[in-house]
């Protein structure tokens, strides 16, 4: 048997970008068949612009609400894991994807979107996470020192804009770099499927790390498993 | 016959990180067989504030004057013995550590955009277009440059022939131009006397000023230089 985990999704109210609200999100993969979502909505300047006079505790309180809300929506029916799409300020339109997250981590680092990926890469190295690169070809990205990350996606399924799949891939097995796929579902299941298969269940981070740093487990290439394509 | 012009070189008058002077520039080139040059020194805020550079910070005119003055050295030193056409790789503001290569432009361009580095690369490609100049970016794939849209570009530089700059990086920038139809380039990026002049393109006349460059290129009537084994123990990080 296979589980399907969703390695990159977004929902509102903190991704703004998004188009589903938690609840509804956590049913659409409920009847999709995915066993595991991580979340891992934008934390950006731009979605916690309302948020200007908060502390930042306030905002991580924001940030986690949307998590929280899918995770009680999901109930002991889908199991769904916090995790981050992050970009700094100084790096416009470049995001990372942090498995392994925690409400601790977020809480602990107020300056944690002046950061430089260096640094950012030292702390999520530092508390046992990993970083990836999400859609690194797309148009705007910076291009990230390899040794700074642990991979990147090498499967984005998002058709409205333009990831480039095809040179990831090649990026990937030049550098070693583990391959990831997502949906970078922001609505629904109409456009946008893809994930990892496991052979067992992943049902909290340290069952993630342990699978994702082993790299035991297939894309999922629009909806379909792919070839062994995952990297050690 | 074939003529040889390097299309990505700078040298120690305006460029920070130059450590060549025009007139042996000119001597290594000659050497090596090329008959054209374009001198591409950077223009970024770095330029005037960290190089050589002395002048009024707010005197953009003053600073286009500094800027000349490799081309001018470079003309004086050649002696009619090498073509010398003015390029520009320039670095804008906003767009961190991303470098974009001009070519068929000269110093009426730079009097005429005092504001060019704040631009947003839209414009940039809008005003080097409209003045009948091609946009290529530099290095594209090297680490911390932004991917910039196709559509912006009129070509993309598939060698660069600098030694941190790692062949599967050249790879890349070369599949992409081909996807996009983008004009090829290579250049050395020679900074230094212990630099490999290594780049450039190979055509069947020589090419003598910025208008038969930009007709050139936009041909695709020529060969490009390059030398991979260059690359055996690069900085492929």
């Amino acid at each position: 048997m296979a589980y399907k985990i969703e390695l990159h999704c977004h929902n509102l109210p903190v991704s703004i970008c998004a188009h589903i609200e938690p609840e509804a999100q956590a049913a659409a993969y409920i009847e999709a068949g995915y066993d595991t979502v991580v979340l891992t909505n934008h934390l950006n300047a731009a979605g916690l612009r309302h948020l200007k006079d908060a502390t930042w505790d306030e905002k991580i309180d924001h940030y986690l609400s949307a998590y929280h809300r899918m995770k009680a929506a999901a109930g002991d029916r889908m199991t769904v894991l916090l995790g981050t799409e992050i970009c700094p300020d100084c790096y416009s339109a470049t995001d990372f994807l942090v498995f392994g997250m925690t409400e601790e981590f977020l809480r602990a680092y107020p300056d944690l979107l002046q950061t430089d990926v260096a640094t950012l890469s030292a702390r999520v190295r530092e508390a046992g996470m990993r970083i990836y690169q999400a859609h690194p070809f797309r148009n705007r990205m910076v291009v990230v020192e390899p040794k700074l990350l642990h991979g990147i996606e090498i499967y984005n399924a998002q058709r409205r804009e333009c990831s480039r799949n095809d040179v990831a891939a090649l990026w990937a097995e030049r550098y070693s770099l583990q391959g990831i796929g997502g949906s970078d579902n922001h609505r629904g299941f109409a456009d946008a499927v893809s994930g990892i298969l496991t052979d067992l269940p992943v049902t909290d981070n340290a069952t993630l790390l342990k699978i994702l740093t082993e790299g035991s487990y297939r894309i999922l290439y629009g909806g379909e498993p792919g070839e062994d394509a995952s990297r050690p | 016959m074939s003529f040889k012009t390097e299309l990505h070189c700078h040298c120690d008058i305006v460029s920070a990180c130059g450590r060549i002077s025009p007139e042996r520039l000119v001597e290594r080139y000659l050497e090596a067989g090329y008959t054209s040059l374009v001198i591409t020194d950077h223009i970024s805020r770095d330029t005037f504030q960290y190089g050589n550079y002395s002048g009024d910070p707010d005197d953009w005119d003053a600073k286009v004057d500094f800027y000349m003055r490799s081309y001018r050295d470079l003309q004086r030193a050649a002696k009619g013995r090498l073509h010398i056409m003015q390029g520009f790789e320039i670095r804008l503001d906003r767009h961190h550590a991303t470098d974009y290569l001009v070519y068929g432009l000269s110093e009426e361009f730079l009097r005429t955009h005092v504001d060019l580095l704040r631009y947003h690369v839209n414009t940039l490609s809008e005003a080097v277009r409209s003045a009948g100049g091609l946009l290529v970016q530099a290095h594209p794939f090297r680490n911390h440059m932004v991917i910039t849209l196709p559509e912006l570009l009129d070509g993309l530089e598939v060698y660069n022939g600098t030694h941190t700059h790692a062949p599967f990086r050249n790879e890349i920038a070369m599949l992409w131009a081909e996807h996009y139809g983008m004009i090829k380039t290579s250049g050395s990026d020679l900074h230094s006397e212990k630099m490999f002049i290594s780049g450039g393109i190979e055509t069947d006349t020589p090419i003598t000023c910025n208008e038969e460059l930009v007709a050139t290129l936009r041909s695709g009537n020529y060969k490009l230089l390059r030398n991979d084994s260059l690359f055996a123990d690069s900085l492929d990080k």
